[in-house]
This record gives C-alpha cells, sequence and structure tokens, in this order.
C-alpha cells in the first residue's frame, strides 16, 4: 500500500490497524523533518512520536484529505516550537565540518550523510524558515496548498517565498556565472 | 515585480502551473527579454537541480524495519495512555492544583515532579512509573498548599 | 483548622467595617464641633478592635502552622506571622489611654515608648524572617519564580526613600527623645520595615507569576499590609510635618493602623480559605470515586 492509499485508509476507518501501516508510511517523513530542523535523534524520535499520536488523536477534526500532509507538518511545526519553547533551544547550525568528523557505523549511514551533506550544504545558503520550505517543498514534496496550510500564510506567499529562495540558491550556487 | 511579471506568477510559469493566458504573456514577453530568458533558465536548472539532489535525499532510508517496529512498539503504549487513567489523572491533578496555586504553578509544579521521577517528563508518565511521579509532586503541594492540599494530590493522583 | 472555617473573609470584612464605622461615629462630630473629643471611647474602639482584629490573625494563623506541620520554611514563615500577631495584640497596650486602668501614670512614663518600640521591632522581625522564609521556600521549589527589573528598580526606590526618611527622621516621633535606646530602636523598627516591603515587592511578583489561584490572592493581601505598614509610617512623618498642631492627624493615623490590622486578618483568613477549599474539594473527588465504583452484586 502506498502512502496516500494508507492515509486514505486511515482516515476513513480510524483504527489501529489502518493507523499501524499509516506510522510505517510517515515514520520517516516525520523523523527526517525534525532532523533537518537540527534536532539530535533522540529528540527527533520523541517528537514524531508525538506527532504521530496527535494525528491518532485528532483524525477526527480534520477535514480535507488533499491537505493531509500539510496538516501533519503543521503539527510537526509547532511540536517543534512548543519543544524549543520548553527547552529554550535554539536552532543548531550543524557545521558541515563536525558532521565530516562523526564516525561512520555502516555503509547505510554513510550514504546517507553523504546525501545529507550535499543538500544540507547547499541549504546552508538560506536562513531557517527557508531552509525549512526548501525541505517541505523538495524533499518531502508538499504542493502549496499544502504548505499553506503548514505555514499559515495564503499560497500567493508560499510561492514568492520559494521564488526569492531559489533565486537565492541560484547566487550560492553560482548558477549566474554559469548561465553567463 | 519584474517587468510586470510578479514572483507568485514566475512561480507558476516555472512549475507548470497558472492560467493558459497569463503562460502565453509570459512566453511572449521572454521571447523578446533577455534578462528574463536567462533568469527563467536560471530557476529552472536550479529547481532541476534542487529536485534531483532532494530526490537522492528522499530515496536514503531514514529508519530500518527494525527501527520502524520498535517505534511502533512504543507508539501502542502511548496510545494506551489514552484509555487508562493516567491522562485522567494527570488533568485532575492540573485542574486541583490551578485552583489552590494558579495554572502556571499547577504546570511547573507538574513537569518538576515528572522531572524528578524515573519518567522524566510528563509525555512518558505510564502506570508503572507513575507511583514516585505522584510522590515527587506531593512533596510540592506539602509545602504549598498544607496537609489538606497534599491529601487533595494524594486523592486526586490514585490510579 | 475546621474549627476556624467561620472566620470567614466576609466576616473579616465586616468586622472591618464596623469598626471604622464606630471610628467614624466618634470622630466626625469632634470635628464638626458638636461633641468634645471623647477620647476613652475612642481608645477603647481602637483597643477593642485590635484585640480583635489580631486575636482572629492569631487563631487563625496558629491553625495555618498545624496545617503548614510538614512545610519546611514555610512553616516557619508561618510561626513568624503567628509571632507578628501575637506581639501586635500587645501594642494597643503600650499605646492607648486605657492601660492607665493596669498601670498607673503610664502615658507620661518613659517605658511607654520603649515598651512601644520594643514591641515594633520585635513583631517587624517576626514578619521580616516570616516573608524571607516564604521567598526562600518558593525559591527551593524551583518553579520557575523570579523577579523583574522593574521590582529591582521599585527596591531601590524603597531604599532612596528609607535613606530620605532617615534624613528627615526630626519628624520621626522619637527624634527628641532624650532615650537613646527609644531612638535608635525607632531607626531599626523602620530599617526592618523597607526590608519586609521589599520582600513583599519578591511575593508579589511570584503573585503574578502564579497566574491566579488561591494562594496568589494570600500573597497579595500579604503584600498589601507590609506595603501599607511602611505607607502609614511615611503618611505619619508627612502629617507631623505638615500639621504638627492639629489632633485630628494623630487620630486618622490611628484609624488607619487599625485598619491596617484588619488587613492582615484578611490575610490569614485567605490563606484558611485555601485549605478549606482543599477540603471541599477532596470531599467532592472521594464522592466521584465512591460513585465510579461498580456496584457489588449479591
Amino acid at each position: 500500500m502506498d502512502e496516500q492509499q494508507a492515509i486514505e485508509s486511515f482516515l476513513a476507518q480510524r483504527d489501529e490497524e489502518t493507523f499501524c501501516v499509516l506510522f510505517k508510511a510517515l515514520y520517516g517523513r516525520v523523523f527526517r523533518y525534525f532532523l533537518a530542523r537540527g534536532t539530535d535523534e533522540m529528540t527527533a524520535e520523541e517528537l514524531t512520536q508525538n506527532v504521530l499520536l496527535a494525528v491518532y488523536r485528532r483524525a477526527g477534526e480534520f477535514r480535507n484529505q488533499n491537505l493531509f500532509r500539510g496538516w501533519l507538518f503543521a503539527i510537526a511545526r509547532n511540536e517543534l516550537l512548543q519543544h524549543w519553547r520548553r527547552n529554550r533551544a535554539r536552532i543548531r547550525t550543524v557545521e558541515l565540518d563536525q558532521l565530516r568528523e562523526r564516525p561512520v557505523e555502516s555503509n547505510v549511514a554513510a550514504a546517507g550523510m553523504q546525501l545529507r551533506l550535499e543538500f544540507e550544504e547547499w541549504l546552508s545558503a538560506l536562513e531557517p524558515a527557508e531552509r525549512e520550505l526548501a525541505h517541505l517543498r523538495f524533499v518531502e514534496g508538499l504542493s502549496y496548498e499544502e504548505l499553506a496550510a503548514v505555514f499559515d500564510a495564503p499560497s500567493g506567499t508560499i510561492k514568492s517565498r520559494l521564488f526569492y529562495l531559489k533565486q537565492k540558491l541560484c547566487r550560492s550556487a553560482g548558477l549566474e556565472a554559469q548561465i553567463k | 515585480m519584474r517587468h510586470g511579471i510578479t514572483p507568485e506568477l514566475w512561480e507558476d510559469y516555472l512549475e507548470g502551473a497558472g492560467a493558459c493566458a497569463e503562460r502565453s504573456r509570459i512566453d511572449a514577453h521572454l521571447h523578446d527579454c533577455v534578462a528574463c530568458r536567462a533568469l527563467a533558465a536560471q530557476l529552472t536548472q536550479c529547481a532541476a537541480r534542487l529536485r534531483e539532489t532532494a530526490g537522492r535525499y528522499d530515496a536514503r532510508p531514514v529508519a530500518s524495519a527494525k527501527k520502524l517496529d520498535s517505534a511502533w512498539e512504543a507508539m501502542l503504549v502511548r496510545m494506551s495512555l489514552d484509555d487508562t487513567p493516567v491522562q485522567q489523572r494527570l488533568d485532575e491533578l492540573e485542574a486541583a492544583m490551578t485552583l489552590l496555586c494558579g495554572s502556571h504553578t499547577a504546570a511547573r509544579a507538574l513537569q518538576t515532579a515528572a522531572a524528578e521521577s524515573p519518567a522524566r517528563s510528563l509525555a512518558r508518565l505510564t502506570r508503572e512509573n507513575w507511583e514516585p511521579f505522584l510522590r515527587s509532586l506531593l512533596a510540592i503541594a506539602q509545602v504549598l498548599c498544607g496537609r489538606t492540599g497534599a491529601r487533595l494530590i494524594l486523592e486526586s493522583g490514585q490510579l | 483548622m475546621t474549627q476556624m472555617k467561620w472566620i470567614t473573609p466576609r466576616l473579616v470584612w465586616g468586622l472591618l467595617a464596623l469598626n471604622l464605622a464606630l471610628n467614624l461615629a466618634l470622630f466626625l462630630p469632634v470635628q464638626l464641633g458638636w461633641t468634645p473629643r471623647p477620647a476613652g471611647a475612642l481608645a477603647a474602639v481602637g483597643l477593642l478592635g485590635g484585640w480583635c482584629a489580631y486575636g482572629l490573625a492569631l487563631l487563625v494563623c496558629l491553625a495555618i502552622v498545624e496545617e503548614y506541620r510538614d512545610a519546611g520554611w514555610f512553616r516557619w514563615a508561618w510561626l513568624g506571622l503567628t509571632a507578628n500577631a501575637a506581639i501586635l495584640l500587645f501594642r494597643p497596650l503600650a499605646q492607648e489611654t486605657l492601660a492607665e486602668a493596669i498601670w498607673p501614670d503610664f502615658h507620661a512614663s518613659p517605658w511607654r515608648l520603649l515598651l512601644r518600640h520594643v514591641l515594633i521591632v520585635a513583631a517587624n522581625l517576626a514578619l521580616g524572617l516570616s516573608l524571607l522564609a516564604m521567598w526562600w521556600g518558593y525559591r527551593r521549589l524551583n518553579l520557575g519564580f523570579h523577579l523583574r527589573r522593574r521590582d529591582y528598580a521599585a527596591m531601590a526606590g524603597l531604599l532612596v526613600l528609607l535613606v530620605a526618611l532617615i534624613g528627615v527622621r526630626e519628624n520621626l516621633t522619637e527624634a527628641a527623645s532624650p532615650f537613646a535606646a527609644n531612638r535608635v530602636l525607632q531607626l531599626i523598627g523602620l530599617a526592618l520595615l523597607f526590608i519586609i516591603a521589599a520582600a513583599g515587592i519578591v511575593l508579589q511578583r511570584i503573585a503574578a507569576q502564579m497566574n491566579g489561584g488561591r494562594l496568589a490572592v494570600v500573597l497579595r493581601w500579604l503584600t498589601l499590609y507590609v506595603l501599607l505598614r511602611l505607607g502609614l509610617v511615611v503618611l505619619a512623618s508627612l502629617l507631623r510635618a505638615a500639621f504638627p498642631d492639629a489632633p485630628w492627624a494623630s487620630d486618622v493615623s490611628r484609624f488607619a493602623w487599625q485598619a491596617v490590622a484588619w488587613v492582615f486578618t484578611l490575610t490569614v483568613a485567605y490563606q484558611m480559605r485555601v485549605t478549606l477549599v482543599a477540603a471541599e474539594q477532596l470531599e467532592r473527588v472521594r464522592q466521584r470515586r465512591v460513585a465510579d465504583k461498580p456496584a457489588l452484586i449479591g
């Protein structure tokens, strides 16, 4: 069953069995979102559990199936904000040098770290809020409407932000020079 | 806005969305404007590279099957708390303390008691680690509200 | 504690109103020139009012001390407040002319003022230690109470006021006393009053940060009590400076001090309400648990 089918199935029945399928489909996404926002693995695991439990508890409130992922990441975003408030934590900008120095334990971890380095290195030119938007748009593949739900902003504003974000990335990647 | 094209219109155009009339207008403009044509190419290349990089990033497994199973087991435990009195008792304790000591004090007292107990946080409270948490909260209530207040907390918190 | 539940805030408000009404009934005709000053009656009202206020407060404080038996620093805080009430019970005797019945020529004796200041210093010391114990108790709980810059600014303002008052201390009642002990004790009492007022600012901040609840009400009344005590000393000093020959100035000061006594009684009555409310809630919890139990079949 793919992710969209898991979502539809859970929203239709809202029982433990369908939630199990949805949980396993979404866990990785949400976990990765928190890692990308600068939390450590243990915190990311805890927050992911909180988010998915909130999805289970509040599924009855959700109305528009097409905006499910927007709703999901809006919960995730709010959970992270509350976590920061509780712990007075700030976004940790993970220095790329520190990432490279970490010992690699497996091939999967090594491959993952390389991919993460490449993507995050490119996004490091952005502000944290822009990085979050880029992650949700290009990694998680959220639509403009879903992003509007996450950030509680109009679709037009989301599109503008994406436009400026791409311009900024172009400049940092030296694409301007290549075109010329 | 650049040459009558807003950032939203640019975004729609580059993503292949937007109204036909607007796309035609922008097409016509790009035919004549070198700068905008260069910008469009630049942004298209950027978006393509973003998608390619992000796509490989997306493909990487974040959680192994074993990790997912273990996370699901932990989730089952937390879901079961919805059906047991633990959450209900927490709500009652918070209500009792709010009445006597105010909402901020109540929230902090519960968090402090949880932090000082084996549970470490309110979210990790279960039937098994409830007793030490309640004892911790009782000590706080006794100091703040006296013996009767402590008695109220003790009885409100009985599972 | 339940034996004291008849001492409600409403009762205390009523007694406060009665005390002030009696004072006004005796005072106004004098100001309007209808009657001569009934010194005996005024003294009697003041004495009975003070005894009633601090007597009721003492009874309630003793019950509260028992309630906080296992509460560490808060028990000490309430012991201090109990001592404050007990000491101030005797204070009217050192002032009112009815004390003449016990000690002839008392009003002319130098011991009268010495006794008065000893009682004031002792009461202020008990109150100050009580507030410090309370503040320390809250700090040890580690519930996130903290002071703000404006609180420190207020404390600095108090310090400036203290320095100014000492600077114009010739307006204090003992400034011209031939007895050094009286002068020193008055200054010590004054300094203690400012320390107490500073502690009151801390308690007010804690009350604000509690965000509701009955304990916050108690802390606010306690803060009002300590600030009124300081305020009245300052007011009395100003009145003496502005109206040195006006007998009504000392009467106004006396009435205000009687009202302050009732503010203390209100504070402890509200504290008792915390326990009574907790007891009522406890009863409700017990009844709910009994109702929730499945009925026995058989």
